[in-house]
Formats: structure tokens, sequence, C-alpha cells
């Protein structure tokens, strides 16, 4: 994609003040977004040293927006959904009803589009009488829908319908009389006049209905000019026989291909004599008609301007010339019908897009849409829907099938997803993208913004349903970071124990005993106390969980129980160092009742932590400075517990 | 059950009936909030035009068809960030919080507009923001992810009371049980009732809902019982508490497989509860008796008890965010910006 002739370059003025020695400056941002501003001339950054009076500005310039309005939003939301169907889809290959169900899926498609059309087309006729700028914009859209559905259903009836001959014209009418209402617009004309044989539309009306290959209408407005006591009253009945008379193929059973063409050949043959007779000639219009029926190929050229475009006159022309036709020969005649309009020269990318389609040459009708179209909306769908039709652009090399898919879906995707809406949509999208869905979605989930927590835990809903648990834990870590930038302990906690993450735990565990030590008393009691199983995730929470149970007992009158608690939690040393000295002054409860609690052996084990706390203390910078006297006062408790303990 | 599918390009987060005079009128206007956008917006629609749809699948759409099958927008307020909550204060008042902590109150005017009257900018936190409302004239509740707990009068800046830091997590939702006490969830599975009228800090009750510890995302009081309280969770379960009762939950009810993003009891009849979840699908709950039974003894739970009816009433791809139930109108908003009109009547 890259190099290719652009018609006309775009460009856009940045309202901004220049001074003198200054210029404008770009650089390339994230999410293919450029930063325009103001800077001195001389550096290369635009960053000076000079302090301006008023303050700078930074434009962010972006483009290829059309998939943000709202109306495109609706494109892509209900689209989104019968993707996903698809997918679900093409898992039941095996299905009977496989193909109807494509169809039907391929119908779902349109009439979004259709859905779509009429709804931009309604607010641009709304617009027109307030402001013309934006009348303009929303005509470019209606053109651009209008456009994507001519070529999704076309791409229906040939590629995915793939009807066989006989049916296959019969289709492709009903896709010209859809498509270009010219017919009806003349119908309603002339028909609304007070005398409709005399309208000048009269007689185009009939041969746009004949070219529409609606005979039975074309023959009842003829029957309004069979008057019995006019001179022409032959003629009119003698067209009409013609009409009534065309053989229609249908795909009943009793009807086949050959009883079909033996009686078209014969009705062909009787239009020719009678006009060959000169049975029309006293009649140009009628003896047109005529011709119409007989296939002859000028008649069809000179009425071109009645034809929306050189394809409704193809079709046209093989309806009556070839009805047989398989869809594969059609584009045969496709050359002369273009040279009627003007030749190659006048075909735009829409004509290119259509013949391409003619031509069954899927690659290239994909490569054109991506060429002509500014989001691949329609290349991506259109090719994820042939490929579960089996067609892929190159049926025997599976790799570059599955290449082309994943380049698709990721450019459609990366367009998405600089709309902060539309991310579970992207999301989607990428995890279905092929080989390297995972690490496409990794990317793009670790720059989901999460501004609270409801959104938080919808990101990671996605992370569990795709298995990205490292993307998972991560966002995890990331919101207990943010709590504790706040302050909120408890719910940094909660957040690191999700993450099952043993080192914040314990940091944030430290954190909480650090102010316990300083208040002296916990703040966050609404995760401590139940934190249930979670305590197995540090050794630090087991710690903090039995401290609180410590202190429940303690005020629950649970001395003993207390006491024994407290001694494990000195012995065991899970405390964290600083803590350790206020575990041992907790002690100091249960050392100074008349009854002593703490045996011999539990007394020296509780001497030789003070011991070992005292060491500690001295080889560390403030020495033992401020503790002293706790440590004196400590020891002297101690002993005196020894020594009551002794005498019992 | 006919519905209305509308596409509405705008990703709703918050519906919200407008309460009607009588309760066999049928709701004709409803409230929404948006979020995911640059510039969010609170919405003022109008069903009254609306035709029951006849036919889904029309090959030729006329655009006049097109407008009387759909909601239409009347009025539209510019509220910046996300709205995380949304209520109806008052039958033309509606209070919103947003998600950089902002709470605004509107007036809807007689001609059907809404108005900014009054706001309380810096109420919650910047990140995280208001988590939720519930008005009980005048007093309006507000909840955010900070763990702060605000009651607040419209005309006065600051909060009547407040409790810092109530809640060492996130509270996800807020409902008045009576003038004066309040009931919140949090995001680790606890429900706290309040009194506001006191000054400590710290809950009257403290009541969990399983032993591990998965968000608690929404919450609703029973319209009659008193005493009843339902949450719905992260784990897709819906666990109904009796406020009597000290400690453990009357019943739990595995109702979805993801987050129950909203649970609503059907005021008209409060037997019904409607629960929208994140697995793409809304369901309707019949208790019935069954929860009174429930309620005396909760040691039969849900042995012997007949059948507690689960219907399903709508199933879609994505995540449905919001529910509001009105008589036998059903509002539903989902993530694929869409907003389904259902009209759940009784089936004879």
């Amino acid at each position: 994609m890259d190099g290719y002739e652009s018609e006309k370059i775009q460009s856009m003025v940045v309202n901004d003040r220049i001074d003198d020695g200054q210029t404008l400056h770009a650089v390339w941002v994230p999410n293919k977004q450029l930063a325009a501003f103001i800077g001195p001339i001389d550096c290369e950054s635009g960053v000076s040293n000079q302090s301006r009076d008023k303050p700078g500005v930074v434009h962010l310039i972006s483009w290829n927006q059309d998939l943000y309005d709202s109306t495109a939003r609706k494109l892509v939301h209900q689209s989104h959904i019968v993707f996903s169907s698809l997918q679900d889809l093409k898992k039941e290959s095996d299905d009977p009803s496989y193909s109807n169900l494509l169809l039907n899926t391929s119908r779902k498609y349109r009439s979004i589009l259709r859905s779509c059309f009429l709804e931009v087309k309604d607010q641009s006729q709304q617009q027109s009488f307030v402001d013309a700028n934006a009348a303009e914009e929303l005509r470019a859209k209606v053109d651009l829908y209008s456009m994507m559905e001519l070529i999704w259903s076309l791409s229906e009836v040939l590629l995915i319908e793939n009807l066989p001959e006989g049916l296959v014209i019969l289709r492709l009418m009903e896709w010209c009389k859809w498509h270009f209402p010219i017919a009806n617009e003349l119908v309603s004309e002339c028909t609304s006049s007070d005398d409709p044989i005399r309208h000048s539309s009269y007689w185009k009306a009939i041969y746009a209905l004949l070219l529409q290959g609606r005979t039975e209408e074309a023959s009842s407005l003829l029957k309004l000019n069979k008057i019995v006591q006019s001179p022409d009253f032959k003629m009119f009945s003698s067209i009409e026989e013609l009409l009534r008379k065309k053989p229609t193929f249908t795909s009943n059973v009793g009807n086949t291909v050959g009883d079909f063409e033996w009686k078209w050949r014969n009705w062909v043959e009787e239009c020719k004599r009678r006009l060959k007779d000169g049975d029309f000639d006293s009649k140009v219009e009628l003896k047109t008609v005529c011709r119409i029926l007989c296939g002859e190929e000028e008649v069809f050229h000179e009425l071109h301007e009645l034809c929306g475009g050189w394809y409704h006159l193809l079709i046209s022309y093989l309806y009556y010339s070839s009805p047989l036709i398989s869809g594969y020969d059609i584009h045969y005649h496709s050359s002369k019908c273009i040279e009627v309009y003007g030749g190659a020269v006048e075909l735009t990318s829409l004509d290119t897009i259509l013949l391409s389609i003619f031509r069954y040459d899927i690659s290239l009708v994909i490569n054109e849409c991506c060429r002509q179209f500014t989001n691949w909306w329609l290349p991506l769908h259109l090719t994820d829907l042939l490929q579960a039709c089996g067609l892929c652009p190159s049926s025997d090399n599976h790799d570059e099938n599955e290449n082309l898919r994943e380049s698709l879906i990721v450019t459609y995707a990366e367009g998405l997803s600089k709309h902060a809406s539309f991310w579970q949509v992207v999301a989607y999208y990428l995890a279905n993208s092929g080989s390297r869905a995972s690490n496409y979605l990794k990317l793009f989930v670790g720059r989901i913004p999460i501004n609270c927590e409801k959104k938080a835990a919808k990101v990671l809903r996605l992370c569990k349903k795709y298995n990205l648990s490292s993307e998972e834990r991560s966002i995890h870590r990331q919101l207990a970071i943010r709590a504790l930038q706040l302050n909120r302990l408890g719910n940094a906690l909660s957040w690191s124990i999700k993450a099952k993450d043993q080192d914040l735990s314990k940091h944030i565990t430290d954190k909480l005993l650090e102010e316990f030590t300083k208040t002296g008393s916990f703040s966050n009691t609404g995760v401590i106390d139940y934190l249930g199983s979670a305590v197995l995730v540090s050794d630090r929470l087991s710690f903090l969980s039995k401290y609180r149970e410590f202190q429940k007992l303690h005020a629950d009158g649970k001395y003993e129980e207390a006491a024994y608690l407290l001694l494990n939690l000195l012995v065991s040393r899970t405390a964290p160092e600083k803590f350790q000295l206020t575990l041992m002054l907790d002690s100091m409860k249960f050392l100074d009742s008349d009854k002593p609690i703490y045996g011999v052996e539990e007394t020296a084990a509780l001497l030789a932590q003070l011991n070992k706390l005292q060491e500690e203390k001295m080889t560390t910078k403030d020495g033992g400075g401020d503790n002293k006297d706790k440590f004196v006062m400590l020891r002297l408790a101690l002993t005196e517990n020894m020594a009551r303990a002794i005498v019992n | 059950m006919v519905e209305c599918v509308n596409y509405v390009s705008q990703s709703i987060s918050q519906v919200r009936w407008r309460p009607t005079v009588s309760s066999l009128e049928k709701p004709k206007l409803f409230v929404t909030g948006s979020s995911e956008d640059i510039d969010n917006t609170v919405c003022l629609w109008d069903t009254s035009h609306m035709k029951n749809p006849l036919q889904n699948d029309c090959d030729d759409l006329d655009i006049e068809d097109f407008e009387q099958r759909n909601p239409k927008k009347i009025s539209t307020v510019n509220v910046g960030a996300g709205v995380a909550a949304l209520s109806y204060v008052s039958m033309d008042a509606v209070v919103a919080g947003t998600t950089s902590g902002q709470v605004k109150y509107f007036n809807v005017d007689a001609t059907q507009k809404l108005s900014e009257t009054y706001s309380w900018p810096t109420l919650h936190c910047k990140r995280g923001g208001c988590s939720g409302v519930d008005a009980n004239l005048p007093d309006i509740a507000t909840v955010g992810d900070d763990g702060n707990i605000h009651i607040v009068h419209v005309g006065y800046k600051i909060p009547l009371h407040s409790i810092v830091a109530g809640d060492s997590c996130a509270i996800t939702a807020v409902r008045w049980l009576s003038t004066n006490e309040i009931c919140t969830c949090n995001s680790i599975g606890q429900l706290r009732m309040w009194d506001v009228r006191s000054s400590s800090t710290s809950a009257v009750r403290v009541m969990v809902s399983s032993e591990t510890s998965h968000a608690l995302t929404s919450l609703d009081h029973h319209p009659s019982q008193g005493h009843m309280v339902v949450v719905g969770g992260a784990d897709g379960c819906v666990t109904f508490f009796d406020i009597r009762e000290e400690k453990a939950a009357v019943a739990k009810l595995q109702l979805h497989e993801h987050d129950v993003w909203e649970v609503r009891f059907n005021q008209q009849s409060p037997d019904l509860m409607y629960t929208c979840s994140g697995d793409g699908s809304v369901r309707k709950l019949d208790t019935s008796s069954n929860i009174r039974l429930l309620a005396c003894n909760s040691d039969e739970a849900a042995v012997g008890a007949s059948p507690i009816q689960i219907s399903e009433v709508l199933t879609d791809c994505s995540s449905f965010n919001s529910i509001d139930v009105a008589g036998s109108s059903i509002l539903c908003s989902n993530d694929s910006e869409a907003i389904y009109l259902i009209n759940d009547e009784p089936s004879m």
C-alpha cells in the first residue's frame, strides 16, 4: 500500500499566529497523529529557552475519522455483531444449511448498510436547509454508503449466491431494478399526468421498464394506448401478445434449461419475423420495443441514457439476447457496454470494482476496495464472508489468505482503536485475526485507559476471556500502585492480593504496620479482617491477620490464648524488623499480672528474643538511643516474671 | 414480549425511567447517561410517539417508519466525564455522578429541557470518581471509588454529612433503607449499613456475601419488605440479605456467568426482579412467596421450597450495563451502543 499516486494532496490550515523568526513544526505522535505547533525557526525540536508571554498551543491533527460519526458507529457495532455470529457459524461448515446461513449473513450486512444509507440521506436532506457545507459532506457520505451497498449486493449475487445459468440473469435484473429507480420515476411521472399517453415520458417509461425486464408492467402501460377504433390497434395487440408470451425461466422442477431454450428461441424467432415483416413500421416506438425484445444490439446503444450505468446496460442486453448465460461469461460482453459510455478511460473506481466482480477476480476486487476506501470496513467484511464461502482469493495458498485476513483486520482495528468507545470491538477483531492474535491483543489491552473500577472489571473480564493472564496481573498491580499513590492502603492491598503479588503485598502490609506503630490503630480493618484465604499470598499477610487475631483475643479477655499467640509470633520472626519491638512491648501486657501467664521456658524464650533484638538495634545507625529505656523496662519486667514463674 | 432495538451511537452506561404519577400509567420518558466518549452527555428521550413495531424485518424501510419506531432524543446536556451513576430524584429532577468525581443535579423544565442547576465538582476523587447515587428527598447519598460516602442537599456546597474513607475499598452502589439508614456494597464482597445521623465513621453492620471476596456490583432494596436487600456480584450470583439477621446471606442464586451489573425490583410488582449482566443476558426472577419463605427460615433455604422461576428476557452478545423497570416496560442498554425497550406483559 505504499507509493501509489493520489489524485490530490490534502492540506489543512492551522489557525495560529506566527511572529518573526517562527515557523510551524510538526512531529509524529502515537495513534497516527501529527502534533503541530508554532516555534522558533532555528530550533530543531521547536523548544526555546526564551519565555513567552502567552502559552503556546499544540494542535493534534488526525485524519480518516469517517468511522467516528454517529452513523458510522452504528455501522461498526451492528456489523461487529454479524461478524461475531459469522465466526461462530464458520465452525459449523458441515451443516447442510450452511450456504443459506452465509447468504443470510450477507443480507444482514446489506441491511445494515441500507439503514445507514437511509439515515445519512435523511440527515443530508435536513441539513440542506441549514448548512450548505455540512450538507455537502453528508451527500458525500450518502454516495459512499450507496457505493458500498452496490458493491456488496453485486458480490452477493454473483459470488455468494452463485446461481446457475438462467437464474443468474434474472437475479441480476432484480439487482438493477432495486438500485436504479429511473423506471419508477418515469412511470410515476407519466401516470400522474392527466393524459399519460401523450406525456413526454410515456415511451421512455415503457423502454425503461423493458430495460429492467418488467414486461408485464410495460404491457399494462401499452394497453392504455390500445384503443379499439384506432388504426394502430392491430399493432398494439400484436406487441401485447409478444410481451405476454415471453417465456420466463423458473427454477421449478418441471422446467429444464433445454425446454426453456427451445421455447425462448421460438419466441425470439416470432419477434424477429414480425419485425422483418414490417408489422410495426408505421409506429417507430413500437418498432423499438420489438427490437428490444429481439435482443438487437444497436437499440440498446440508442437507449443507454435510460440505464443507470454500463452494468445496467450489460444486464439488460444479456437479458434479451442470451438469458441463459452463465455468470462467468457475462464479462465478455462488458467492453462493448463500456464503450457506449465513453470507453475505458471514463471508468471510475466504482466501475473498476464492479467490473472485477463480473470477472470473478476476487483479489482484484479486494485490492481496489482497499485502495479506494479510507477505512477498510468493506474489504474486511467482504473478504471474511468470501473466505467462509470457500472463495478465498487464492484458493491454493492458505498462508496468503491468512496473511490477507490478518492485515485487513489489524488495519481496520487500528483505525477503530483511536476512538475510546470501540475498545471492545477492537479487542474482538484482534482476537480473531489469526495466528498472532494473542500478540496483538496483549499490545492493545495494555493501552486501554482505565479510569474507574467498573471499567477495570470489564477489561479484566476481557483478559480472562482471552487468557491474557500476564496482562491481567499487570492491571491488578497497576490498580494497586494507583491506590497506594492515593494512600488508600486497603484498596491497594485488595488489588495486590488479586494480583497474587507477594512482594507488593508484603510492601503494603509493612506500610499498614508502620501506620499502626505511629497511630496505634489499624486503619483499613474492612480489608484486614476479612482476608480469608488471601493470607497465603504473603507471609507478611498471615502475620498481619494473626496479629489482628491477637488483638481481638486480647480485647475479648482471652489473655492466655492471646499470650501464646504473641509468643509464637515473636519466636517465628515473621514480623518486619521494625515491628519486633512493638511486639515485645505488647508482651508487657501479660507480664505484670500477679499470676504469671508465661512459664519459665516461655520467659526464657522471650528474654532470648530481647537479647537478639538489642544486639540488632546496637548494630543499626540509631543505636539503641530512644529505645534504651524500653529495653531496660522490658528486661526488668521479664526478669520479675521469670522470678514469679520459678516460684510458682 | 415486544422489542425495540435502537442504536444510538453512544455507549450508554445508565438508563432510568421517569417516575410516573400512577402505577397504571405507562412510562413515557427516560434519561440516559453515556460513557467512553470525550464529551459525555445526559439525554432525555421520549417514547410517546412510538407505535408498536409490527414487523422487525421490512425490506423497504421508510424514513418515517424509522422515526416512529425509535425513541426520540429531546434534550441533551454535556457532562464531560463518563456517567457512572444516574437517578431520578423526583418527577422532574435527575442527579448524575461522573467518573471524574463530579455530582450534578439537573432539572427538567416544562418544555422537557434538561438543564444543570447545581453541581458538586469535587465531591469524589478525580480518579475513579462517583460510582453510585441514591436519593431520598431532600437527601442525596453519593458514594465513590475512593470509599467516601457523602450526603448532600441541593443548594449546599458542603455535604451535610460525610463519611471519609468509610470503606477501605471502592464502594460500588448505595441505597437508602430508611430516612437515616443507607446500605452500601463494595468491591471485596461486603455489605455495610450506615446510620447517617450518627457521627461515627464506622458502619453499623457489616455483612459478607461469601468466603471468596468477589466484588459486589449492584444493590437494590425490596419495595415492600424493608428488611430485604439484594446484591449482584462479579461472579454472576445474586444474593439476598435479610438485614434483621446477623451475618450470613439468606439465599444465593447463580443467575449469570459474569458480573451482574444491575439488579432492579419492579416497584409495581415487587415479586419480580430483573438483572442484567456482562454475559449479555437480561433475566427475570419471579420470587412470589419463596423469598418470604427463605427469609423466615434460612435453614430451609432452597430445599423443598417450590422452584424460583428464572426466565430469560433478552440475550445479546455484548454486556448489558444498565436496566430499569417501570410496570411492564423494561429498558436496558448494552455495550454495542444499543437501547432495548421491552414490553414484558405477564402471560395469562
